[in-house]
């Protein structure tokens, strides 16, 4: 299986043409950096290639789940949130943040909490088809670092006891997937990847340089 | 039966979504449906239990299409309620246009029905007596029953409406017979704004969600082949009956 270490050495060797030699100012750290940020960009493209023939879902390949995530009520406005693990790659409609749970042993409550874009509830509480038409199930609205709950039946998440929640984000997080383990990536994915890597640094093929004497000494 | 959230899921696994989102504008078309529905076909008369509130009104029910009466419970009879339009409707803004100045104060205007707080007619007095109880009147514009000053606060007001039969929460249940015409009605909505009104798609959708509805509606009417033919004999040979 690939590892981010396998994909950045083999970037390195190419760009290097050979052993990377002591004049040589690539890390590779900095490669890696550069991967996965790449990666991202890659993942967001198939997204969009996928939705255009009709698909919607993300390979979960490329979802992360955090769980243990606090929730914590802002006392200003009397409201209960959750701060983001990481920044997700930002899809259209907050797909980003695939889903959201609260953190229980409880079947019936260890449900999909219902996502809504940031005031669409506003909108919804202002047209005739029910002001309570989902006060009886728990939602959440990402913000730019968090995101915020409702309540339901008049109970924040905390008054319910729920004082974590689990989250699944789509994003290959440095912190969760390490030089070393296997690089959640489409296999097919690779290439380009490897390719967009190469074009930071404006590769172009280059000879490696001749260091071996190849001369037949003469008796 | 089955329930709003059912529906708005069961269409989210059609469109091949494994995730929740765009459940909101889903729902909401969902509803638009159901509502038009019982809106045509609804015969549902309702008594909801109301308070006043600090300008002597009741607000309707969402699900309130014309009210009909109001009443107080006395004892063990319900007392009603007289309609009478020259109430005053009680307001604590300014913007219908009805103000005054107090003391070169500008202040807003509360009218006075009948009796003051001291116990006095107040002016302009309507001379229409007091029938004991008290009188309301509909505000249409905010869709409030306004009762008159002397009712009492503290009782509590039933009011008798007809009722769209419809005010949903998610885990409403819904007939299981409107799941697919509600599911071909949004796949149409969806269309709308997605290809636009104009789009041969868009009036696919439009075609088949008519096709769900005909074959939904058909269920409710009451109407039989035999029934027709009966109808039809009697208007012309009363003691012959087709079946």
């Amino acid at each position: 299986m690939v590892t981010l270490k396998k994909l950045s050495d083999q970037v390195l060797r190419l760009l290097s043409a050979g052993l990377k030699t002591k004049d040589s100012k690539l890390t590779i750290e900095a490669i890696q950096t550069e991967i996965r940020q790449v990666t991202h960009k890659l993942i967001k493209g198939e997204w969009f290639a996928m939705k255009n023939d009709g698909e919607h879902v993300v390979n979960t390949l490329y979802v992360a789940t955090y769980r243990d995530v606090a929730v914590q009520l802002d006392s200003d406005r009397n409201r209960c949130y959750a701060l983001l693990p990481c920044y997700p790659i930002a899809l259209p409609n907050h797909l980003g943040i695939q889903e959201v749970k609260p953190q229980t042993e409880d079947t019936h409550e260890y449900v999909a909490m219902i996502p809504i874009n940031p005031m669409e509830l506003e909108l919804f509480r202002s047209l005739n088809v029910g002001q309570e038409i989902l006060s009886d199930s728990w939602c959440f609205e990402p913000a730019r670092d968090r995101v915020w709950f409702t309540e339901r039946d008049d109970e924040t998440l905390l008054d319910a006891g729920f004082e974590e929640v689990e989250m699944k984000l789509v994003v290959i997080d440095p912190a969760q997937v390490s030089a070393t383990d296997p690089y959640p990536i489409d296999p097919a994915l690779e290439i380009d990847l490897i390719k967009e890597v190469l074009m930071l640094h404006g590769y172009s093929a280059k000879e490696a340089a001749d260091l071996v004497n190849d001369s037949v000494p003469t008796k | 039966m089955t329930t709003l959230d059912s529906i708005v899921r069961s269409y989210l696994i059609s469109q091949g979504r494994n995730t929740l989102h765009g459940y909101l504008k889903i729902m909401k078309h969902a509803i638009d449906c159901l509502r038009n529905i019982s809106l045509g076909y609804s015969v549902m008369n309702k008594t909801v239990k109301c308070r006043l509130d600090y300008k002597k009104s009741v607000a309707l029910p969402d699900d309130c299409l014309v009210p009909i009466a109001a009443a107080w419970k006395n004892g063990d009879r319900m007392e009603s309620y007289d309609i009478d339009s020259s109430i005053a409707v009680h307001h604590s803004h300014v913007e219908d246009g009805i103000s005054g100045t107090l003391n070169g104060m500008f202040q807003p205007v509360i009218y006075q029905n009948y009796v003051t707080a001291n116990r006095c007619y107040s002016i302009p007095c309507y001379n229409l007596g007091h029938n004991g109880s008290g009188y309301f009147t509909f505000n249409r514009k905010s869709r409030e029953l306004q009762f008159s000053s002397d009712v009492d606060s503290s009782v509590d007001i039933y009011v008798y409406y007809r009722s769209s039969g419809f005010n949903p929460k998610s885990k409403s249940a819904i007939p299981e017979l409107f799941a697919l015409m509600v599911e071909a009605y949004i796949h149409w909505q969806l269309g709308r704004s997605k290809h636009g009104d104009a789009s041969a798609e868009t009036e696919a959708r439009r075609m088949n969600f008519d096709r769900e509805q005909a074959k939904t509606l058909q269920h409710l009417m009451p109407i039989t082949a035999s029934g027709i033919a009966n109808a039809k004999a009697r208007a012309f040979d009363f003691n012959k009956l087709a079946f």
